[in-house]
């Protein structure tokens, strides 16, 4: 089972995390786990601690920022939201991230030719 | 880039506020388990599956918790923060060993800071002035650091690398209108050393002067807190005069009233304005604060000596310069030797000492306690060496105590390797603690080493007889840089060791609990052993030291001078404002009355009173001959009363001494008799006999002149008297010139023999001068302030008190030392000793094996200690005034002492041991 899932890239969860956010606008932890795993339609392991964890990361950075609030259902949660050096980053991480997939992209196809 | 920066400061924030971020941290797990588990109940799971599933969701807790702790805080900083913080948990829990710990450091770190601090305040001081990197003392490789006026003022005006020159020196003036008061007796526990320093009778207003070029305050870039420096007019000839007082004196004398600008005072009789104050402990380039600073112009008026400064053969001054930016001093000793080469062309006549011209310029830093020579750099380094060893003890004594605790602390320490510490964190844990107690140590080392020197600063200060001691012993940056690295280095030394043993990865032997059985104590005896050993060696060298020493400086006071010391006061008598003719005049009438008491048997006069510094030569040419010949031979020599021989005991050997008729009174001895000494006779005629030989005085030679004073000449002088060889130059040998010259009393000091103590008599000679009212001044000292004085005596003498300080501080370490280390031992062994009991072992067996055991190391360190103080006693010989370096005194009471001493500290715990019952042994533990 844990054959067909890909673990995650280091560094790939903080992109996956502030598109989340820079998306979806606040949303608690809880949230920002269901939609990776939404998108990731089960394709990705993700532990959902580890998303926390990637949250202090990113909160230390200042990339994110932090309240706690109230979710739908009446409990008490921790939301995050982009901060513009998030948003920042998130472009510039983007940009990075699409080049390569592109480069990977052409080398794979490479390989099909032959 | 400033992503990074953020994180970190966010790190270290939440690392000093854990708890808070952990507990925000546990709530926001548990909302997110909530809302997992509500989702998969809605999904249709029963509640426990719910629950069960949204755990295995998230991930394992406890690791998630830890690397949230990761990722937050400062790992390493935190786990730092978490051993300072268990060192000083335990440490408190054993309060005993932490306080016994941390004051034996503290007074090994304390005396190591002390004679920092000391070393720091004097030799690395620099002076008071902007750049005084720039500025330099002018000296001779001759070790003369004298000049006269005039080629100051040559090498000062054609110098082409310095920006300034100045000139120094210092005089005693008469103030008058102003009543000092008498400086007291030495008292305290310089007096209870045994010095003695001579001091004024009261009634007595004599000043400290330094006499300084004009330009002084200029050069060094120093300007007065009040009023203003010199002007260039002011050491002119026939200049205003004017003088600046030092702050020190200004609060002393003058309560700090601005008024004493306003004021005239009379200095030596001669009506001077006080322009300006210096700054507070004001030294420039002299190791005392001056109470005036008078110019060398106005200098040679009080003392009436005009000429002074233009004899280029008197010394007269100190030479310090500023260099101009950018010369080396290299360069300076180039050109000021350049110049001395043309000096030497110009003045072809000066008859200079043969020493003095061949010696060439050494430009060296300047520093207000004088260049730093090789004989100061090594006392220094021996003092060091001396409180290094101490420090080594106090090392040695927590290391011992450390494995004593390690020890008992070994199932702890074997849990926390069975659980998987690594022995690395192990050791850091350890290190920790050590660092603890030895940082506590320090900061305690500090402020106690502050306040033994403050204390031994009051006890000295009022013993200086002039000028202000001005020693700036607070502690400053480099002192504490090196505590800082005392304590550090400490720590090492003796953290170490017994954290490497107490982590040795033993486990089973350990939780068995049978560690202080048996095999046990055989693994960690060696360690303890060899810190027992370093402990007795040391001990052993230091207390060697402070007994050679000890019986030197004793021996310094029993050595056979060639005369009689005791009962001897010496007399200086001086006036404040009148001529010489009267001082001279005055003296003779006061020699006949003192001579008229009852309490004094004799009265005599002499220019140099023996051991009284004020040493001079004279040009010697015997068998007769020109007296000016520049080859000729030198002596010392001495103006006495005919008297003289007899009062101060000074046996002669053949022919006679002088009669009343032969006294001169002026200094032409042509034809005169005079009497020379031994050593004199053998240099001047080896092999032959002396008496009836003739000899000429004169300018020649080596002889040695100082500005201001009038030399005796003479055309073939008849030798009629050999007299007994003194010490009056030192202590450590027989001088090897003097030449006896009749004269009356003119000549300088009194010398008094009184017929019972001497307190009385200075006490009579108080009331016959307020008697006179001569308004004459005098100074006071009886013999002891004539030791009091010699190098080598002081150099004993404190030697032997600091040594002793030191070697029993050490001695307390060590048998403390010696005391625990034994007791841990045998505590440890009480089992065995219970068996050995049991098995029926007679008490008396058990303690000689256990003090045979003991003692080995006790044995082993005093043998060592025997071959370091070989060393180190060789290396004191020139202070021991001819004891044997191996005095057999010395060692063996030493050695039997310190083996009584050990033998004791190790036979009390043994004693006890044995004295338990062997069931209770057995169950010990």
């Amino acid at each position: 089972m844990a054959e067909s899932k890909s673990d995650i890239l280091q560094g790939t969860l903080d992109l996956m995390v502030l598109k989340t956010l820079d998306a979806m606008g606040p949303v608690h932890g809880y949230g920002i786990a269901r939609r990776i795993e939404q998108i990731g339609e089960d394709a990705l392991q993700v532990n959902q601690g580890t998303i926390y964890l990637c949250l202090i990361r990113l909160v230390q950075k200042g990339w994110i920022s932090a309240t706690w609030g109230t979710s739908d259902n009446n409990r008490k949660a921790k939301y995050y939201a982009i901060t513009r050096a998030g948003r920042k980053q998130l472009r510039s991480e983007a940009k990075n991230w699409r080049r390569v997939a592109d480069v990977m992209g052409r080398f794979l196809q490479l390989e099909s030719k032959r | 880039m400033l992503a990074t920066l953020k994180r970190l400061i966010a790190k270290t924030r939440s690392a000093f506020s854990s708890t808070a971020s952990d507990f925000d941290f546990e709530e926001e797990l548990q909302s997110h388990i909530a809302m997992l588990e509500e989702e998969n109940v809605r999904r249709g799971m029963s509640c426990e599956e719910a629950r069960r599933a949204a755990l295995l969701k998230i991930g394992g807790l406890a690791q998630l918790r830890e690397s949230h702790r990761e990722t937050r805080g400062l790992p390493q900083f935190d786990s730092f923060l978490r051993d300072i913080r268990y060192a000083l948990r335990a440490l408190r829990k054993h309060a005993g060993f932490t306080t016994i710990a941390v004051i034996t450091l503290a007074i090994g770190i304390g005396v190591n800071t002390a004679t920092f601090t000391a070393w720091n305040a004097v030799a690395l001081r620099p002076i008071q002035a902007p750049e005084p990197k720039r500025l330099v003392q002018l000296t001779r490789t001759t070790r003369d650091q004298m000049f006269s006026y005039p080629d100051y003022a040559y090498y000062r005006d054609n110098n082409r690398t310095f920006s300034g020159l100045v000139a120094i020196n210092f005089q005693g003036l008469s103030l008058s209108g102003v009543t000092t008061g008498p400086s007291p007796a030495t008292g305290g526990i310089v007096g209870a050393a045994g010095f003695q320093f001579p001091h004024l009778l009261a009634g007595t207003s004599e000043v400290l002067a330094a006499t300084i070029s004009g330009n002084y305050f200029k050069v060094l870039g120093v300007n007065a807190i009040l009023g203003r420096t010199f002007l260039p007019e002011e050491d002119g000839p026939g200049g205003p005069a004017a003088v600046m007082v030092s702050y020190n004196f200004w609060e002393k004398q003058f309560a700090r009233n601005p008024s004493v600008l306003t004021r005239n005072l009379t200095l030596n009789g001669v009506g001077v304005a006080v322009v300006g104050i210096t700054p507070p402990d004001f030294l420039g380039t002299s190791p005392t604060v001056p109470d005036f600073w008078v110019p060398f112009a106005l200098q040679s008026r009080l003392a009436s000596e005009e000429n002074a400064l233009h004899d280029r053969n008197s010394i007269c001054c100190r030479v310090f310069g500023r260099l101009k930016g950018g010369v080396s001093q290299v360069q300076a000793e180039a050109n000021l030797n350049a110049l001395r080469g043309n000096l030497q062309v110009a003045f072809p006549e000066t008859k200079q000492r043969p020493g003095r011209q061949a010696g060439s310029f050494v430009v060296v830093q300047a520093s207000p306690f004088g260049p730093t020579d090789s004989g100061t750099t090594a006392v220094a380094i021996l003092i060091l060496a001396a409180v290094s060893l101490v420090l080594l003890i106090a090392c040695a004594n927590v290391a011992s105590l450390l494995l004593a605790r390690s020890a008992a602390r070994q199932r702890e320490i074997a849990i926390r390797l069975a659980i998987g510490a690594s022995r690395r964190r192990l050791i850091r844990q350890l290190l920790t603690e050590s660092g603890v107690i030895g940082l506590v140590a320090g900061a305690a080392g500090v402020v106690f080493s502050w306040w033994a020197l403050r204390f031994l600063m009051l006890q000295i200060a009022p013993s200086i007889p002039f000028g202000n001691l001005a020693l700036h012993l607070a502690p400053d940056r480099r002192v504490l840089a090196y505590m800082l690295f005392l304590s550090i280095g400490a720590t090492f030394l003796f953290g170490l060791a017994p954290a490497l043993e107490a982590s040795k990865p033993n486990l089973s032997s350990a939780l068995k609990d049978d560690g202080a059985a048996f095999g046990g104590r055989l693994r960690k005896s060696r360690l303890r052993d060899l810190m027992v050993g370093t402990q007795v060696a040391v001990c052993f060298i230091l207390l060697i030291a402070a007994g050679l020493l000890a019986r030197a400086s004793q021996r310094a006071l029993e050595v056979d001078l060639g005369f009689n010391y005791h009962n001897i006061v010496m007399l200086n008598i001086f006036s404040p404002s009148g001529t010489s003719a009267a001082v001279k005049a005055a003296r003779s009438r006061l020699a006949q009355q003192f001579g008229s008491l009852p309490e004094i048997e004799s009265v005599a006069g002499a220019s140099r009173v023996p051991l009284a510094g004020g040493i001079r030569a004279v040009g010697v040419v015997p068998n007769g001959g020109d007296p000016n010949d520049p080859g000729a031979g030198t002596s010392l020599f001495n103006l006495v009363t005919p008297n003289y021989f007899q009062t101060m005991g000074i046996r002669i050997l053949r022919g006679r001494a002088f009669n009343a008729q032969e006294v001169r009174e002026d200094m032409n001895f042509d034809g005169s008799p005079v009497v020379v000494s031994e050593a004199t006779a053998r240099k001047f005629w080896p092999g032959q006999n002396p008496l009836g030989r003739r000899l000429s005085l004169g300018p020649g030679g080596d002889s040695i002149r100082f500005s201001g004073e009038v030399y005796p000449h003479s055309v073939s002088s008849l030798v009629v008297g050999i007299a007994k060889d003194v010490r009056s130059v030192g202590l450590d040998a027989v001088d090897d010139t003097c030449i006896y010259l009749p004269s009356d009393y003119s000549g300088g000091s009194l010398l008094i023999r009184a017929r019972t103590d001497e307190a009385k008599t200075v006490a009579s000679v108080q009331r016959v001068l307020a008697a006179n009212h001569t308004g004459l001044e005098a100074i006071v000292g009886d013999s002891r302030t004539a030791f009091s004085n010699q190098t080598g005596f002081v150099l004993s003498r404190v030697g032997a008190i600091g040594s002793t300080i030191i070697g029993i501080l050490g001695l307390l370490m060590a048998s403390v030392g010696i005391y625990g280390t034994v007791g841990f031992a045998v505590a440890q062994r009480t089992q065995e000793i219970g068996i050995r009991m049991a098995m029926g072992a007679q008490r008396a067996q058990v303690l000689r094996l256990i003090l045979y055991e003991t003692m080995r190391p006790v044995a082993m360190g005093l043998m060592g200690g025997i071959a370091g103080s070989v060393i180190v006693s060789t290396l004191l010989r020139k202070l021991l005034f001819g004891l044997s370096p191996l005095d057999p005194a010395t060692f063996l009471s030493v050695l039997l002492f310190l083996a009584a001493v050990a033998l004791f500290a190790g036979y009390l715990p043994t004693k006890n041991a044995t004295r338990t019952d062997p069931m209770v042994a057995l169950r010990y533990e």
